[in-house]
């Protein structure tokens, strides 16, 4: 399955939706909202973000990411979770819908965490059923997004990239490739994100995010609230110079700045897909070695 | 290496999470395992801090943040939702010790968690009394909840220690608070769930007189506090 390109879009927070009513701001083509904020729950039903979030669908593709489907569970599925995802994609009509492959509790124990889960056979084989469970209730394929991680298991027997990539070609769900958490999880266990980028085939990717962290040093925390890295810019300049163009957000989830510095940051995503069709062009061919990633970890 | 279950794997990950100890033999390397258990910890602060604001600051930064990791570990979250990870947190007050210091931290922090679902409810439609009306049932608008509490908290950050009967509703816009009288308080008790109409009005009309009854029907109806279904 290929994945369309929306282009370049944008986590939509509520300090910034004023500027999304009556139009996409210049370079925004879709935004991503969190799924759980604007789902109508048992005994809670406040249908204002939704009524607000419909006001703009009409001239917003909706990309609804969610964070708590928790696939990667020995739990069963929460059916009433999936109850309440399903109407809300019948309200809002998404063009994507998107959680993380992790797990975030247990025995109804929430975390309220994307954890870990170790990749071997036994948790792939039961991951891809819940996948399909998920998939056919929706009646509509999902991406699943990697990850990032500051533990890995005894018990996990294959990489990450290849534990993603099988999941996909099992189950038929896309991935949603999160550029920064391969950095962070690479830089946390000390492999390199180019081992996990070359993995994936571009055709399995149905959108890419991007987001700031903080580098601790001996280790980096995803924190989503702050500029994306040189070092994470140059990964997706990789990317797209090798795989081509897929729809593309800016994550930016706590400490929420001034727009400008969003659009900054969109502006850079809109500068490197660009510069990466006119590379594409027939009489600009050059060797993917010269645009190649290099910095060592 | 001894093979687990993915289910042992993660009944292991959360008791070390939640209980802060050292997983063993579960990770390749430990070392970092305290980011989520960090995180555990400052998502559910967070969240408590916004819908309990008052309670956190009456606490202070410290006692708030113990207190929020005593809560945790007497009631972890059972529900995929944020939204209701404060919902024992007045119940909890009541017993932790926190209350021999601030005898009335429990009935502000019940007050906070009305306010906070009163604004997580349906919008209210605006009440149309019709012809029909005493065919209906009455109720009390689930955009409502109405408190009897010991200490006046919605009046000052020094409550004093007096009965009192609260009405917290969300409007339109707003989520507002209302004192009561203590038999309104009991009649509105009764309507928590759907009744008769006719008969609630027939009830009400038994105790007390018209005039009042009239006057409390049009404040109810007026604030959003009952509905007809």
């Amino acid at each position: 399955m290929l994945y369309r390109d929306y282009k370049t879009g944008v986590g939509l927070r509520p300090k910034h939706y004023h500027l999304f009513e009556e139009a996409l701001p210049k370079g925004i083509h879709w935004v991503e909202v969190i799924s759980e904020n604007y789902m109508l729950w048992e005994n809670h039903r406040n249908d204002r973000p939704l009524k607000n979030l419909l006001r703009i669908r009409p001239h917003a593709p909706v990309a609804l990411h969610g964070v708590s489907l928790s696939i990667g569970s020995a739990d069963s599925l929460n059916k009433n979770y999936l109850k309440c995802l399903k109407s809300l994609i019948k309200d809002v009509e998404p063009i994507m819908v998107s959680d993380h492959l992790c797990w975030t509790g247990l025995n109804r124990l929430n975390s309220h965490d994307l954890l870990p889960i170790p990749y071997n056979g036994t948790t792939l084989k039961h991951v891809k059923e819940r996948v399909d469970q998920v998939q056919n209730f929706l009646g509509r394929t999902i991406l699943l997004e990697n990850a990032s991680s500051y533990v890995e298991f005894a018990h996990s027997e294959i990489p990450e990239w290849d534990f993603l990539v099988e999941l996909s070609r099992k189950s038929g769900c896309g991935i949603l490739l999160d550029i920064n958490n391969v950095y962070v999880s690479a830089r946390n266990h000390g492999f390199n994100p180019m081992t996990y980028l070359r993995a994936i085939p571009p055709a399995l990717v149905g959108q890419v995010h991007l987001a700031g962290h903080l580098d601790k040093g001996d280790h980096i925390v995803d924190t989503h609230d702050r500029q994306v890295c040189d070092d994470v810019w140059k990964l997706f300049q990789w990317w797209v110079n090798n795989n081509g163009l897929q729809s593309t957000m800016i994550e930016w989830d706590s400490k929420i700045p001034e727009w400008s510095v969003i659009h900054s940051e969109v502006s850079k995503v809109e500068r490197i897909r660009k510069r990466s069709l006119e590379q594409r062009r027939p009489n600009n061919i050059r060797s993917n070695r010269e645009a190649e990633w290099n910095v060592s970890l | 290496m001894e093979r687990f279950s993915l289910k042992q794997v993660q009944q292991q990950f959360l008791r070390a999470l939640s209980g802060n100890v050292s997983p063993i033999g579960l990770f390749t390397d430990s070392t970092h395992f305290s980011i989520y258990q960090n995180s555990y910890y400052f998502t559910a602060q967070s969240v408590l801090k916004m819908d309990f604001e008052k309670t956190a600051r009456v606490l202070g930064a410290n006692e708030f943040s113990n207190l929020v990791r005593r809560y945790q570990t007497h009631y972890p979250s059972r529900s995929w939702t944020l939204g209701l990870l404060g919902e024992h947190f007045s119940a909890f007050l009541r017993i932790d010790r926190i209350r021999r210091r601030v005898p009335f931290i429990a009935a502000l922090a019940e007050w906070e968690w009305a306010i906070t679902t009163a604004s997580q409810a349906a919008t209210p439609s605006p009440l149309k009394v019709r012809e029909d009306v005493f065919k209906k049932s009455i109720r009390l608008s689930p955009a409502a909840h109405i408190l009897k509490l010991q200490w006046n908290v919605h009046r000052s950050v020094a409550p004093k220690r007096i009965k009192t009967y609260l009405a917290v509703v969300r409007n339109q816009v707003c989520v507002e608070t209302l004192e009561l009288q203590p038999q309104e308080h009991r009649l509105l008790e009764s309507i928590k769930n759907p009744v008769s109409t006719e008969s609630f009005l027939n009830f009400v009309a038994k105790q007390t007189t018209a005039t009042k009854l009239k006057k409390w029907i049009t404040r109810w109806s007026q604030n959003n506090l009952i509905q007809f279904e």
